[in-house]
């Protein structure tokens, strides 16, 4: 994966006080694999560090049969955290949420590996403090938001379906009916993007509650409670986003 | 085995430069110099290593490795400045736990030249950078935030000026818009301007009042994207005076550093390294002095191949 090359770079500088002049660069990436020697001393520094780590994180949450993958417009780790996420967000605020939506950019590993789940994957996978908010929605905002998760390539959802064709949403349906753009909807959703954060403006003006939980706190307490029940972690994909082609 | 490989490949590189014009006694003369350039982006808090669990970059990465490996370039090259395009925090238990300590100890034990600041240095808001920037032995570079009204006012400059043998190395600084990716909270009186006009106006200043041979922009913008928002791209094309532009924030794997032409019809640099220290990007420049008339002609040379 090494790659060198040597080109030619006009720098021409034209000012008289300059004594050199850039005629070359060379380039090269060095991937940094299992295979490399370890800076002992850095590592001696950094292990005291991971020991207090490791005895935090390594609690096992939850058991996967398989790995689950990050992928747009679906993927089966996005499907899991929304499924958790709207699942405990009903359970914490004690009230029917419609359905949750999660930007790509919240997703923050590409995958959570099959075995066990740690709770420091969990960390990785969302490391955020963000807190859930409970938002009333109308129908046209809701329209709006799922727009703006289309045009985003396809945003993870759970109490929700859509269709994305030429980066519209379409055939939206919420807990199984077509969008209605007169009715008004319950929503689960990450403090930052019911603040306005990745675009999403349409939420900043609507009527609030804030959960004392995290994003974080809902999936964790959703795989401790799965594991209780004896129940593993599975592939779900059920075509909740898909992408027309025409 | 790695290591030999990059060895000899550099090596080879070296042996193709005489080849293609330069005699291996102007080195040594000083007429040639060169200086390395290493880098990273959007390290995430990855001190260690991918675990081996089957993930996408599982074995990749990690801190003492990238320690170790710098440490021989650096016993192999004289001139080597090692700098960072943002996003150092956030993304493993490190940063939740330790606050961030650990990543500016360490990289101040790698002797980090400079860094920039990306959305992510702003998680434990300014008191958090306040707080841990005195465990830092390199600077924070930007131009484009306005700190005057917090509490960094003083402690993060646009540029620094490095001098490698007798090569003026100008470094500076360009940051993302924070409204939207950053809680409000987090970044309180830090005021974002326009890094275009701002860019230039530092680019012309590194190379004309403070004679810099080579001006390296640190950005946080992202590489580019499908909208207009301001990226490395439209950087690159509205620059007259920067040289390399060393991105982040969008998390591209580059194959190769991609080449523009800028306002001025010259050519400009953007390189990014991916995330979590996968990579170490590496990019050697060659300096000739000026009186000795070019060795080679325009146009690429071909890509060596290995």
């Amino acid at each position: 994966m090494n790659k060198t090359a040597l080109l030619f770079l006009t720098l021409l500088l034209s000012s008289c006080h300059k004594q050199f002049v850039a005629t070359h660069y060379s380039f090269e990436e060095k991937k940094m694999t299992q295979t490399e020697v370890r800076d002992e001393k850095m590592a001696a520094y950094i292990q005291p560090y991971k020991d207090s780590l490791d005895k935090q994180m390594n609690v096992v949450l939850a058991v996967a049969d398989t790995m689950l993958t990050k992928s747009i417009p679906e993927g089966d780790l996005g499907n899991l955290m929304c499924d958790l996420i709207l699942k405990k967000s009903r359970d914490y605020s004690v009230q029917q949420v419609d359905f949750t939506i999660l930007n790509n950019g919240g997703i923050r590993i590409p995958n959570l590996p099959k075995g066990n789940i740690t709770l420091g994957k969990i960390v990785e996978l969302m490391p955020f403090e963000n807190l859930i908010d409970i938002v009333t929605i109308d129908g046209s905002s809701a329209d709006s938001l799922f727009q703006l998760a289309a045009q985003k390539g396809g945003w993870q959802v759970s109490g929700a379906r859509y269709k994305i064709k030429d980066k519209r949403a379409v055939d939206i349906t919420i807990q199984g009916k077509p969008l209605d753009v007169t009715a008004t909807y319950t929503l689960a959703i990450s403090d930052y993007l019911a603040q306005g954060g990745d675009n999403c403006t349409m939420l900043i003006a609507l009527p609030k509650t804030i959960l004392n939980k995290s994003l974080r706190d809902a999936i964790v307490d959703g795989l401790v409670e799965m594991n209780k029940r004896g129940e593993h972690v599975k592939s779900v994909l059920d075509g909740r986003v898909q992408i027309l082609n025409n | 085995m790695r290591r030999k490989e990059f060895i000899q490949k550099s090596l080879s590189a070296g042996l193709v430069m005489a080849a293609g014009g330069f005699p291996l006694e102007a080195f040594a003369k000083g007429d040639i110099q060169k200086i390395t350039i290493l880098h990273t982006n959007d390290q995430h808090s990855r001190i260690e290593p991918f675990p081996m669990d089957g993930s996408k970059y599982q074995g990749l990465g990690g801190f003492a490795q990238r320690s170790h490996l710098i440490q021989q370039i650096r016993q192999q090259e004289k001139n080597v400045l090692l700098l960072d395009s943002g996003d150092i925090w956030q993304g493993t238990p490190y940063f939740n736990l330790f606050g961030g300590a650990l990543e500016y100890q360490l990289m101040s034990d790698m002797k980090y030249d400079a860094s920039t600041l990306g959305n992510h240095d702003f998680d434990a808001g300014i008191e958090g950078l306040v707080k841990h920037m005195p465990l830092m032995n390199f600077p924070f570079l930007n131009a484009n935030y306005d700190f005057s009204d917090s509490e960094l006012h003083g402690k993060i400059k646009p540029y620094k000026i490095f001098k490698l043998d007798e090569i003026k190395v100008g470094v500076f600084g360009l940051g993302i818009e924070l409204e939207g990716l950053v809680p409000k909270s987090a970044f309180d009186q830090v005021r974002y301007m326009d890094p275009l006009p701002i860019a230039n106006r530092i680019a012309a200043e590194l190379k004309q009042e403070h004679h810099c041979d080579l001006v390296i922009c640190l950005s946080h913008l992202g590489f580019k994207y499908d909208d207009k928002k301001v990226s490395d791209e439209q950087l690159a094309y509205a620059s007259r005076y920067i040289d390399l532009i060393l991105g982040g924030h969008t998390h591209t794997f580059f194959n190769r550093p991609e080449e523009y032409v800028n306002a001025a019809g010259k050519k400009v640099l953007i390189n990014q390294v991916g995330w979590a220290g996968i990579y170490l990007g590496r990019l050697d420049f060659f300096f000739e002095r000026k009186n000795r008339k070019a060795v080679l002609s325009s146009g690429p040379i071909p890509v060596l191949k290995k």
